[in-house]
């Protein structure tokens, strides 16, 4: 029965992924607009949009180790 | 069939001891980063060989631009005041875009040990604050923990520990995330599917996280050193 | 797989190492070369600099001595052509000055041939007067009143003339 438990626990942690999927797709939006506004910034903009975009999937990524975490550490 | 695809993947996961000097069990991710520094200072050597001032050769044209270049990315991060962590920033870079992206020559990725990022981001850390402290002084260092108002102060000292454990938290969990679903990949299909599930994962993931690890850790030297020269 | 063991120890040391070798191995060369390289330019481009400057300043004293050179020989044409103009005037006054001259002189000859073909004439005409009255009168006529009588006629027809 733990176990069950554990791997909800695990399934669980992983939605933070949610936050990630959603503020990531917002930012591409924007970047997409401003591109489309003056194409001559589309450099900066991808470095831009690829730095927030790896800083927000850090979160999600939190939450994928600690799953791991709960899986193997709680056996 | 399931159970051994489990067992197969736990036992990809776990960092084995290759040997044992005495009593100190020496890890795979040891013997990967000597393996990986062994390859960087060869290489170094190799490039180094003779270079001329007036009439360069090609290969030298190439190191000299890849040399600048690299140290341009990480100067921007750091700023005027950084400047002399350029070089251990631009080799940490070095080191971590090549750590991430062994996975593709068959060896396990020495980052995907916890030991090896949080060794990194350790010593990331005591350069910011070191650096901190050689900018400002020790008194001046130590108020700025007050700024903007005195109540910060609990947060700002917190801060000192959350920046390092964002880091390695950040690059330790997308290496890992990145080699588990490559093993599974190459587990279930090994054939031509890793190949491109391999360009994303283990060459864009892993330059990605590598190059963020340096920016951040440079953005924050710079923040650090930076803060006096405002006035 | 998530422990932390002496292997964190091991990968500061390793890094540290890493950093050290980096740094005598390749950047330090590499930095090198280009600092002197840049060294280089830099005296080159201030050396032709320097030659620049000195080609210019030559390019100036050579202007302005063309530039004096040129007024020089305007100034020696402007003369030239002032003393030509001198020298030509004075020619043609003198000549005008001996044209004149001769042509008094030309009028004075002219006025003496005149005079002396007058007397000529003169005497000739009283000459043949004298035969021909000489000839009608016969020869009881007196050389002094055939006198008085030409002097009379000659006198008349110099009025008349």
């Amino acid at each position: 029965m733990s176990s069950y438990l554990l791997g909800f626990g695990a399934a669980i942690a992983v939605f933070t992924g949610i936050g990630a999927g959603i503020g990531i797709a917002m930012a591409t939006s924007k970047a997409v607009e401003s591109v489309a506004r003056q194409p001559e910034a589309d450099g900066k903009i991808t470095k831009l949009l690829l730095l927030g975009a790896a800083l927000a999937e850090a979160t999600a990524i939190y939450g994928f180790v600690i799953a791991v975490l709960i899986i193997l550490l709680l056996k | 069939m399931v159970e051994k695809f489990s067992h197969e993947l736990l036992e990809m996961l776990t960092c084995e001891t290759v040997f044992t000097v005495g009593n100190i069990a020496v890890s795979e991710s040891t013997v990967v980063t000597w393996i990986i520094m062994a390859i960087m200072v060869l290489i170094a050597i190799l490039v180094t060989r003779d270079l001329k001032v007036e009439n360069p050769s090609r290969r030298q044209v190439i190191v000299e631009q890849a040399v600048v270049s690299l140290q341009g990315i990480v100067r921007s991060g750091l700023g005027k005041s950084g400047e002399r962590y350029t070089y251990y920033m631009a080799t940490v870079l070095l080191y971590l875009g090549l750590a991430n992206t062994i996975g593709l020559f068959g060896m396990k990725p020495p980052t995907k040990d916890l030991n090896v990022t949080v060794g990194l981001s350790i010593m990331s850390i005591c350069l910011i604050e070191f650096a901190g402290v050689r900018a400002k002084g020790l008194k001046k260092w130590a108020k700025g923990f007050m700024e903007p108002v005195a109540v910060v102060a609990p947060i700002n000292v917190l801060e000192i520990f959350i920046k390092p454990v964002s880091l390695c938290m950040r690059l330790f969990g997308n290496i890992l995330g990145a080699f588990t679903v490559m093993e599974m990949v190459k587990i279930v299909m090994p054939a031509v599917v890793p190949v491109a599930f391999g360009l994303y994962f283990d060459i864009f993931d892993g330059l990605l996280q590598a190059y963020i690890f340096v920016f951040l850790t440079s953005l924050f030297i710079g923040e650090a050193t930076e803060t006096e020269e405002e006035e | 797989m998530l422990r932390l063991d002496i292997n964190l120890v091991f990968t500061i040391l390793n890094v540290l190492i890493l950093y050290f070798l980096m740094k005598k191995f390749l950047f330090k060369p590499v930095n090198g070369v280009i600092a002197k390289r840049e060294e280089e330019i830099q005296k080159k481009l201030s050396e032709a600099e320097v030659a620049k400057q000195q080609a210019a300043r030559v390019n100036e004293e050579c202007a302005a001595a063309v530039e004096s050179a040129k007024e020089e020989a305007e100034a020696i044409i402007a003369e030239a052509k002032n003393k030509g103009r001198m020298e030509y005037e004075r020619i043609l006054s003198t000549a005008n000055e001996d044209a004149a001259k001769r042509m008094q002189k030309a009028e004075e000859m002219i006025a003496e041939e005149k005079e002396k073909s007058l007397r000529n004439m003169e005497k000739e005409i009283e000459a043949l007067v004298m035969t021909a009255a000489a000839k009608v009168v016969g020869e009881n006529v007196s050389v002094e009143s055939n006198k008085s009588f030409y002097d009379e006629f000659i006198a008349e027809m110099g009025e008349d003339k």
